[in-house]
């Protein structure tokens, strides 16, 4: 199962840097935009104090009078101007003698005073200044162009980062996709290798960055482990033929002696003894190497199984068995559920549970067989249970009912009927059923 | 019948070909399996039984050139691994049943006499008739000395199983394998028990019964003269 949406770790890199990229933006904004408006605000100061020099030098040369019209020109002329200058003139006494300010801005003249006023909704800067000692001049520019600019800019700006994100964002989820497409190809080998397929490797590395490296190493532990298994297997495979071929000898040379024991009931009932321990050793071992196979990754002949379908067989199967043993035995179930694996082996778990039940629960008893999904498979019965001290105990190999009084068995039965569950994603516990005992088949559970 | 027998194996190979040759089969041997190979290509066999293991060519390497150059007589492997697995057992491949070392000598003669049967085109019929038994295939039914019989899907596919090997033993392993898809040995007597069902349904009631157990081997149907 591929890792998605905020889980991927392509996909929260990418909005990492995008978030990193934003910050980064919106410091750089504020520092234009910051610098620009000082820049502009300090021209704008210096335009009120250069009309100010200009206005001092007019009452200067050409009198008060001369002064009151060059405020009327400039008010009148500058009028259409962006930066819009205001002017007030109030001779000694506090009387309007020029200017467009409709009140006296509270600056003090004496002290040359500055700072930001409002005109009617336009923001100003002012400063008031003595002329000759008495009259009291206040120049001013509307802030409205430093205002502009800041819009303006900002809008730039906003433009700009917008671009840059639609960019940023796209190009991180081109390569979010691209790096989690290459996760994604080793994950995928890994699954497949579980899964049986002992050739599943990443593809072939085009370059040579991080990921082909990775997906090299992959490529090279996939390899050594496909070896491993098939020498595991030839090995068990050698075994098998080995160990078999001289107990075949014996078996057949057994036979051999029956007929010519001619009928002799003792001799061949001695001889039918040893055949049947060549049996049991046989037994043994296929069951050994069974859960030894099955414990390690194999090529597996997985199929949808009808799980319901199998254990309805099964409990048709086993239903007349549990009444010859004085059992009452029912099974409830459920329709339509399935399990991919093998069917063989699938079989043989849930057989090797009912044998327990039926060899382990007295006459009298009832033992239940329940089919639920999930899937959730229970074989229970009232008997005598299992100590909670041995319920461990009973999974592993050549485990025996401690009261020594249990029927005979290879006490493997319920080792493989683990391993076949795990390998199957699913897991066996075993429970209290007050009385009896009851094992459940359930899917493992996932941290 | 002729069977072919290919075994690496000289011990096991007499044996074999002994206990076909008191039943009545005749067995051609060979150890090695190219020679195996070149013999079922030029004569005529019934049944071709062939070790899983053979020295210079594997069992199922085997398997597959037989059939690539068309020879579709029913093979028998005879498998030292046991792995209870049809890949690993050939049946993928072409093999037609398999049976693990060691056997009893009933077990293959009997695996012997099944295959010889279906490969005799029997098993394409509609309806099966044995004495007074009779099964119609397409239908699921059977009856006996014409009332029907209410067999369960697992009984009627018993008796079918038995019905085609009419005459001859079937074991229990067989069963196991052709009717519950089972290829191990379950700890309880649970062939056993179902048979006894099986029995009952088919034979009670009527005068002569037609299912038997043949003792330490499986079990059979009566062969239709003796009736």
């Amino acid at each position: 199962m591929g890792a998605s949406g905020f889980h991927s770790v392509a996909v929260r890199q990418a909005l990492v840097t995008i978030g990193l990229m934003l910050t980064g933006l919106s410091a750089f904004a504020f520092a234009t935009i910051a610098t620009v408006r000082d820049t502009v605000q300090a021209d704008l100061l210096h335009m009120v104090d250069t009309d100010i020099a200009g206005l001092v030098d007019v009452a200067e040369q050409g009198g008060i009078d001369e002064l009151v019209r060059r405020i009327g020109d400039r008010a009148d002329i500058s009028a259409g101007w962006n930066a819009r200058p205001y002017y007030l003139l109030l001779a000694p006494g506090g009387r309007r003698l020029a200017g467009n300010l409709p009140a006296v801005p509270p600056f003090d003249p004496a002290q040359s005073a500055q700072g930001e006023w409002n005109v009617g909704g336009d923001a100003i800067h002012v400063r008031a200044t003595l002329l000759r000692g008495q009259y009291a001049l206040f120049v001013g520019r509307s802030e409205a162009p430093l205002q502009e600019i800041t819009r303006a800019l900002t809008l730039r700006l906003l433009a700009v980062a917008a671009l840059l994100m639609a960019a940023a964002l796209g190009v991180a989820l081109v390569m979010a996709r691209r790096f989690r497409a290459r996760i994604a190809a080793l994950n995928d080998a890994f699954a497949r290798f579980e899964a049986g397929d002992l050739l599943a490797r990443p593809p072939e590395a085009a370059g040579h960055d991080e990921f082909d490296v990775l997906g090299g190493h992959v490529a090279r532990h996939l390899e050594r482990n496909a070896e491993f298994v098939v020498a595991q297997r030839r090995i068990s495979d050698g075994i098998a033929h080995e160990l078999r071929t001289p107990l075949v000898h014996l078996d057949t040379r057994l036979l051999h002696l029956i007929e010519q024991a001619g009928g002799d009931p003792a001799v061949t009932a001695e001889l039918e003894c040893a055949r049947a321990d060549i049996r049991q050793i046989v037994s043994l071992f296929e069951v050994l190497l069974d859960i030894a196979l099955t414990e390690t990754v194999e090529e597996r002949q997985s199929e949808r199984v009808d799980l319901s379908e199998l254990v309805g067989d099964l409990a048709d199967l086993y239903a007349a068995s549990a009444e010859e043993a004085g059992l009452a035995f029912t099974a409830r179930i459920a329709p339509g559920i399935e399990l991919f694996g093998e069917p063989m082996q699938i079989s043989r778990m849930i057989a090797n549970l009912l044998d327990n039940a039926l060899k382990f629960a007295p006459a009298g008893c009832s033992v239940r067989m329940s089919l639920a999904p999930g899937p959730e498979l229970v074989v229970e019965d009232n008997g005598p249970g299992i100590r909670e001290a041995e319920r461990e105990h009973i999974f592993q190999r050549f485990a025996r009912a401690a009261d020594g009084g249990s029927p005979p068995g290879h006490g493997l039965g319920l080792s493989l009927v683990r391993v076949i569950a795990a390998r199957h994603g699913l897991s066996i516990r075993v429970e209290d059923a007050r009385p009896g005992a009851r094992f459940v088949i359930s899917r493992k559970e996932t941290a | 019948m002729r069977t072919l027998l290919i075994e690496d194996d000289a011990l096991t190979a007499r044996a074999i070909s002994e206990t076909l040759v008191r039943e009545g089969i005749e067995c051609v041997w060979d150890a090695e399996a190219e020679a195996g190979l070149r013999h079922a290509a030029t004569a005529d066999f019934d049944v071709i039984i062939m070790d899983r293991m053979l020295p210079g060519m594997d069992g199922i390497a085997a398997i597959e050139q037989l059939r690539g150059s068309g020879i579709r007589k029913p093979v028998l492997m005879l498998s030292a691994l046991g792995r209870a697995q049809h890949r690993v057992e050939g049946l993928d491949v072409g093999a037609d049943d398999y049976l693990a070392k060691p056997f009893e000598p009933t077990e293959l003669v009997a695996r012997v006499r099944a295959l010889h049967r279906r490969g005799a085109a029997l098993a394409n019929q509609p309806v099966i008739v044995h004495g007074d038994i009779e099964m119609h295939l397409k239908a699921r039914t059977a009856y006996r000395a014409g009332q029907h019989l209410k067999l369960s899907p697992k009984e009627f596919d018993v008796l079918k199983l038995l019905m085609e090997n009419a005459g001859q033993v079937v074991t229990r392993q067989m069963l196991l394998l052709r009717v519950w898809k089972l290829n191990f040995d379950p700890q309880t007597n649970v062939i056993d028990v179902n048979l006894v069902r099986l029995r009952r349904k088919l034979d009670e009631g009527f005068g002569q019964p037609w299912l038997e157990t043949v003792r330490g081997k499986g079990y059979r149907l009566r062969p239709a003269h003796a009736n």
